[in-house]
């Protein structure tokens, strides 16, 4: 067989299993109560090492611009509950300013 | 021999890069008590960054349905959205294709932000998360993967070490 095809399906294979077995052996059944903690905590945890440093390496050398658009996304957050009008004014706000700064 | 070395180093590597989505997949997977046999591998294929958080902050168990609309509007949209920016990405203007790479993590933060109003000691394993990321990457200069399961698992013990003080 191809020997790229093959990388590709070891690489899909290895990336389903990853994902699969959490859902097949359930670690969550008889958790103590710490984990549980643990457990209701990551989304938090993770969302704020998803966004740092990831946004600043993605802007380069417009950095600031991602700065002050998810600055915009956290005062307009707090007055509108929606997810679609910060996000779209986020992106207002570091167009604007990687053109005129 | 040479061949199944380098096979091998790409499947550990592509293991590294995912490692995330099996803490992610854990975490999911306890919200999902009415969900069994075979659906379970449809959910598990779309655990996402995005999938994860959206599906974790949803105030209720997410069942079956929700779990696959949430993936396959996600899908679409990713391959829709690929798509239209193959098309028009040549007729965009840099500065505003920069600009709308921050959509992603627009959302990230907005989930943040709704979750802080919720309860403000969320933002301790957010910081925790964000800070220790950074000093990872910059200045131990871990790989990208690397620092974030550090620091997510990091700021998930602290942010449960802080609910238990908290009652």
């Amino acid at each position: 067989m191809n020997y790229i095809l093959i990388c590709i399906l070891i690489s899909a294979l290895v990336n389903y299993l990853i994902r699969v077995i959490p859902y097949i052996a359930d670690f969550t059944g008889k958790m103590p109560s710490f984990l549980k903690k643990c457990v209701s905590s990551m989304p938090m945890a993770a969302l704020g090492a998803l966004v740092f440093p990831a946004v600043i390496i993605d802007f380069e050398s417009y950095w600031y611009a991602g700065i002050l658009g998810l600055l915009g996304v956290i005062i307009s957050s707090i007055k509108i509950k929606t997810m679609i009008i910060p996000i779209i004014l986020s992106v207002i706000i570091a167009y604007f300013v990687i053109t005129f700064i | 021999m040479n061949t199944a070395a380098f096979i091998t180093e790409i499947a550990c590597a592509v293991m590294m890069v995912n490692l995330r989505y099996f803490f992610m997949g854990t975490a999911i997977s306890s919200k999902l008590h009415e969900v069994n046999g075979i659906k379970r591998l449809f959910v598990a294929f779309g655990t996402t960054d995005e999938i994860f958080s959206v599906s974790m902050l949803h105030d209720k168990n997410a069942d079956f349905k929700y779990m696959e609309g949430l993936e396959i509007i996600s899908f679409l949209g990713w391959v829709i959205g690929t798509g239209i920016g193959f098309i028009i990405g040549k007729f965009l203007p840099y500065a505003l294709q920069l600009a709308a790479g921050i959509t992603l993590y627009s959302m990230f933060v907005s989930l943040i932000t709704q979750e802080i109003k919720k309860d403000f000691f969320n933002i301790i394993p957010v910081l925790t998360g964000a800070v220790l990321n950074c000093f990872l990457y910059y200045v131990i200069n871990l790989s990208s993967s690397c620092s974030f399961i550090i620091s997510m698992l990091t700021g998930t013990f602290i942010g449960a070490l802080v609910k238990g003080d908290e009652k």
